[in-house]
Parts: C-alpha cells; structure tokens; sequence
C-alpha cells in the first residue's frame, strides 16, 4: 500500500515535471517553486491593495508590482530575447574576489571550495537531502506540538525524535532532552509561563515544581526585571 | 566630537554589570563563531529575543559583543579543521590549516587572536575620530533622500551580491512586500490581515530567526564532516605568533582598513573583505608562492580584515539603517526591538548618541578580551569544534522557538520562523540574496514612512526625487547612482565586449 502510494505520488510528480519542463523550457526546480510563490504572493498582495486608503495603497502596490514583474521575468527567462535574458539571468559582479578562490581552490580541497561565499548570495552543496527535509518536517511537527501541549512539553518531545533520526546513542540522547526541557523550563521561570500552555487546545499540563531560584541569579539572568 | 556625552557613553560602559554583558557577549561571540555551521548572524539572531527584558544599552552592547567575538571565533574551525566558523574567516583556512597540519596551530591561532584584536581596536578608534564628520552627513540627509538611502543599499546589494541582479532585486522588493502586512505605518489601515494576530505585522525578530537559524540548521543537517577528528594536535608557540603579526604592522593596517572601507559597503561584509585582503596581501608579497602553503601573512590578512569589517558595517547599519551585512541587519534588528531608530537620533546629544558612543567603545573593549581569551585559551579552543553538529541542530531550533515564542506570545512568530527558515534555505540554494531580503524587511517601515511623507511634501508629485531645482541636488545624484549601480556591470559587459570585438 505505502509503495504504492509512493510510486504513484513519484509519477505524479515526474509528470508534473515533465509539463513544467515543457512549458518553461527548463526541468523545474525548488527555485521555480520559490518564483511561483513570489509571483503569486505578489499578484494577491498587488490586487489587494486596492481596499487601502491611497497613502497606505503606495507602497504595497510598488512592492508586490515590482515582486511580479522581478519573478516573471526570472519563469519566462527561457522566453526572452538573448539580449533581456542575459540581463535577467547573468550573473553580475562589482566587488570580485574570484582570482583568489580560483587560485587557492586549486590547491585547497572541495570542502573550502563550497563553503566560499561571497557577499549577499552563497549556495553550497548538500551532502544527504534527507537532513533538510526532516528538520523541516520535525520543526512542522514541533510547532503542532507547541500549539496542542504548550512549547515546554514540545521541546524535549522535539529532541528525542531528533535524536531518534539522528541515531545518537541513548545516554548522549537522554542528556540532550533533558538539558532542551531545562532550557524550556527556565524560559518558563523567567521569561513566560505561556510556554506551558497549548495555545490552541488551551491545555495546561502540570510543572514540576523547583526550590525558589536566588533572586540575585533571577535578576542577572533577566537583566535587573525580575 | 560631543566630550560630554563621549564621557557619559565611557561611565556607562564602565559599570560591573555593562562590562559583563561585554565579555560575556565576545565569549558567547567565539564559541558560536567557532562552532562549523554557526555564525554571528544566527548567534545573534537567537540572543535578540532573549535581551528584551534587558537596558536597551546593555542588550545593544552584548550583540555587539557576538558579533566582534564571532570574528575571532570563526577563525578557530577554519584553522584547526579546515572549515570556516564563519564565512568571513574562508581565506583564514588557506594558510590557517597548513600551518595546523605543520604542528604550528597555536601559533596560527594566537596570530589570528592578534590580528583581530589589533586591527578591530585601530578601525573603531578611527571610526571614533570620524563620527564627528558622520554626524555631518547624516544630518544633512532629508526625508526624500533618506528613501532613496535605503533604496541605494538595496541596490547596492543586489550589485555587491555574486548571482543575477534580477534576482537580487527580487529578494529586496519581496523584504519590503514582507513589512506591508498589518497597521500601515502613516494611517490606521489594516493591511492583508483580518486576524488579530497580525495585526502588528510579521514580526521582523522572527523572520530574522528563520532565515539565520532555521534554514542554516537545515542546511546543516544535510552537510556532511565539519567535526574535528581526535587527533587534532595543537602545536606551536602562542608567543611566537604575537611576534609575528607585529611583525607585520603594514598587513595589519592595511588589511583592517581594507576590511573597514568594504564594511562600509551595504552587503559587501567580512566575507567579501577576507578575500580581497588575502589577495592583496599574496599580491604584494615578494613570495606569493608561499601562500596556501602556510603563510603567516595570509592569516594576519584575512583575520585582520574581517575585524576591520565590523567597524566599517556599523557606519551605514547606525547612520541609516541600512545593514552592511547580516549581522548588522539582526544589530538593527535589535536596535528596532529596542525602539531605538538608527538615523539621525543616533548622533543626536539629546538622543542616542551615548548610546553609539557606548556600542564603539564597547568594540574597543570587546577587541581586548578578544586579545585576552584567544591567546590564554589557545590550547583549549579546539575542543569547540568537536561538538557534534547533531547536538547543535535540535538545541539551536529549541532556543529559536523559544526565544521566538518569548518575544511576544504570538503563535504566528513560531509559524513565521519556519515559513521563513524554508524560504531562506531555497533562496540560499538558488543563489537569491538573503542579506537583500533581510535589508528589505529591515528598511520596510522606515523606507515607506520616508515615501509618504515625501510625496507628502510634493502634494504626491514623485518629482522631489528628480527635480533638483525645486527640491535640491542631493535626491537626483542618489537617483543617478542608483541607476549607475544597477545598470553599470551591463554597460561595462557591453563596453568591454564593444572594446574586444
């Protein structure tokens, strides 16, 4: 059932993609995703800007035009004339430091080569896709939990399954959920009893009750408010 | 200079607790920076929420305190494992490893210790002696020019940024669109939100947490090494290392000044700086085979320049919000959390200006324990980088929902971090900037509070941002530049093609 399930969901997907291949003239990627999500975000964000007062209206409308107009250009780049599609999609450079890298990667190992970045955009390779995807899915699952059992219960629940992936031994996996309910608890303490509450069940769970903290270590960790 | 207030910036500094939230604050600085994945953006993305119930001075210095520790910190796992803290210390590793792999990292360590130190302390004294004339520029800056100051960083990022400058400018205009949900800032409209919950709109502090903690944790955990094996051996002498980056007082000067100038830079940052001193420094060796060998003045280079950054990055962040890298973007952040507005109340004496006062002088000090901790714990830093990134993922994501959570009690922070974290770990992947979507959501309110009140000012003409006979020159030159930096790296493409051909 679940194989199936899988493959189905695998030719679905290998379909889709061989229609967006078509239609953008490229296989698509996460980034077509992105650039639909910029574009889309950005038509509803332009149209509903319509309902504001005019002062309000001017910047939304310049913001969400620009983001459409931005990404449309980068999904029909395949469609544009060399001399657009260049400017759109070449990359450009004024603070160059390539020589260097280029240099010293050659005598360096691949490690130090992924790991250069330059000033506001770096990529780099990513070893097991896995990883990305369940911290993600893990952090969705955290946030569900956080919403259900309150965030101090959420957390330790959060590093065991970690752990769990992650394939820690037990000892070192038990010393990290507890040190993860600890930092959970002091937020607790200091910072905010809301941490124990479920926001949307509203459930509260009973909180292990500690001997009062000093206040001088109370005050220092908050900063004098305590 | 204000004596004055420089005084009363100096005695608040100088106070027991004000000086533990400095040190405590380079020491967190070195560990986050020296631990492979993490970095001063993210460590001072996951400190903000968490100095909210402290003075807005305090809270200011100890982020500072990450950001110049983290410098030096970053230096550690590109020396003793070949793997850069941060991205400012990637050309550390060229000569920082070799001379680790020849027995000699205590001393590559203490060099980098030095050199940090040094050349940090020499930029912020210079950027003392300067505030006075920054004071000057920024208080001649007028509504309409203070939108077209924003709109050049963004421009200026998108150019400084490696990768399409469609894509650049995309990651800024959708920044901006990011501040536009919730309470428009001039009126009382409710912008794209029916909810009570966002009625404040998407909380800056969260989105920050997201694109540097949340999508740099995925991205670690699918990376493989970055842990130092056991038998990372930590040889060489400390002192022999402070010799020789006095040795080289001229690599340090220029390179801390050469990493100052491209601070000063929005976008351009440490990462950037490292690079172009390590190459200065190659180019103007007598043996530029040595380097990527082991070559001390590789590493005096590039430690010396990144320090050199910060002091360069503050001058734009505090004069017009504009954020000369990531880190100073979470610093604004902060400044913002603080109700603090970078701009011209920062350089006033009846406004924040012991507060800015205090920040440098803070650096200073900073650099000095910088000094102090790197060379007395020269031996010890290498068991920083035998933390396995397995026990900082979960424990990094803890403290970033909590201290997310803490901030306001408001469910949709803990659902924007993720949001956020997944479109920063694609937009990373695909080449978008993330500092220009950062600058964006930074300078959203304070660019559309100048907007409206400037074409308050024209009866809604967009001619004060052209008109240089009605409305002055300074509005047009910014405009000029602005179209000079977006469509020079073209002209110059089609110049140098036209010239070949």
């Amino acid at each position: 059932m679940g194989t199936t399930l899988s493959r189905t969901l695998r030719d679905a997907i290998s379909a889709l993609a061989d229609v967006g291949e078509i239609v953008l003239r490229e296989r698509p990627t996460m980034e077509h995703v992105l650039l639909v999500i910029f574009f889309v975000t950005g038509a509803y964000m332009f149209w509903g800007a319509r309902e504001f007062s005019a002062g309000a209206a001017i910047f939304p409308r310049l913001t969400a035009g620009a983001t459409v107009v931005l990404s449309a250009l980068l999904l029909a780049r395949n469609y544009l004339p060399e001399p657009i599609r260049s400017v759109v999609s070449s990359p450009t450079q004024m603070v160059s430091t390539g020589d260097v890298e280029e240099d010293v990667a050659a005598s360096d190992d691949e490690q130090a080569d992924s790991d250069r970045e330059s000033a506001g955009t770096y990529t780099y390779d990513i070893d097991d896709p896995r990883g990305p995807a369940v911290v993600g899915v893990l952090s969705v699952v955290y946030m569900v939990l956080t919403f259900t059992i309150g965030m101090l219960y959420a957390t330790p629940i959060f590093v065991a399954l970690y752990a769990l992936w992650a394939d820690i031994s037990w000892p070192k996996a038990t010393a990290l959920v507890a040190s993860s309910f600890g930092i959970a608890y002091v937020f607790f303490l200091l910072v905010t009893p809301e941490v124990a509450v479920g926001w949307y069940t509203e459930w509260r769970f009973p909180v292990p009750v500690l001997p009062e903290l000093p206040f001088v270590a109370v005050s220092a960790l908050t900063g004098g408010s305590a | 200079m204000s004596v004055e207030t420089f005084v009363a910036a100096a005695e608040t500094l100088f106070t027991l607790e004000t000086m533990a939230w400095v040190v405590m604050g380079v020491l967190l600085g070195i560990v986050v920076g020296a631990l492979p994945g993490l970095g001063p953006p993210l460590g001072m993305a996951i400190i903000l929420p968490l100095t909210l119930p402290m003075e807005p001075t305090n809270a200011i210095i100890l982020l500072i305190g990450v950001y110049s520790g983290s410098m030096y910190g970053g230096s550690i796992a590109a020396i003793l494992i070949n793997t850069p803290g941060v991205s400012s210390s990637a050309a550390t590793m060229f000569d920082g490893y070799p001379m680790s792999k020849q027995g000699r990292a205590a001393t590559a360590l203490s060099i980098s210790a030095t050199a940090s130190a040094i050349a940090g302390a020499l930029t912020i004294v210079v950027l003392l002696l300067f505030s006075p004339f920054l004071v000057e520029v920024v208080l001649a800056v007028g509504t309409p020019e203070r939108f077209l100051v924003a709109i050049l960083g963004l421009a200026m990022i998108t150019v400084v940024a490696r990768g399409s400058i469609v894509k650049g400018l995309l990651a800024g205009v959708a920044g901006l669109l990011v501040t536009t949900v919730g309470s428009a800032p001039m009126s009382l409209d409710n912008r794209y939100t029916d909810s009570m919950l966002l009625y404040d709109g998407v909380s800056f502090v969260a989105v920050l947490i997201g694109l540097f903690a949340i999508a740099e944790m995925m991205k670690l955990a699918g990376q493989e090494g970055g842990i130092a094996e056991d038998g990372v051996r930590i040889g060489g002498g400390v002192s022999a290392g402070i010799v020789s980056t006095l040795k080289r007082p001229i690599t340090v000067v220029k390179s801390g000044f050469l990493g100052m100038v491209i601070g000063s830079i929005p976008g351009a940052g440490a990462t950037v700086s490292n690079f172009i001193a390590y190459s200065e420094a190659v180019r103007s060796s007598d043996d530029p085979d040595s380097f990527g060998d082991g070559n001390e003045t590789g590493v005096v280079a590039s430690e010396a320049s990144n320090n050199g950054t910060v002091a360069g990055s503050l001058v734009p962040a505090i004069s017009f919000g504009i954020p000369g890298s990531s880190s100073t973007a979470v610093l604004i952040g902060g400044l913002l959390m603080h109700d603090l507005r970078p701009g011209q109340s920062m350089f006033d004496p009846s406004g924040e200006l012991a507060l800015t006062y205090a920040m440098l002088l803070a650096l200073l000090l900073g650099n000095l324990v910088i000094l102090l901790v790197g060379l007395s714990l020269v031996t010890r830093l290498g068991i920083l980088t035998k933390i396995d990134t397995n026990y900082i993922i979960p424990m990094v994501i803890v403290l970033s929902f909590l201290g997310t959570f803490a901030l306001d009690t408001n469910p949709i922070d803990v659902l924007t971090i993720i949001v956020f974290g997944v479109l920063g770990f694609y937009m990373v992947r695909h080449n978008y900037s993330v500092i220009a979507f950062v600058l964006g959501v930074v300078l959203g309110d304070i660019a559309e509070q100048n907007l409206y009140r400037s074409l308050e000012l024209s009866d809604g003409s967009y001619m004060i941002f052209v008109n240089p006979f009605e409305y002055g020159w300074l509005s047009p030159l910014l405009v000029l530049v602005i179209c000079l930096i977006l469509v020079g790296p073209f002209l110059q493409g089609r110049l140098e093609r036209y010239r070949d051909g």
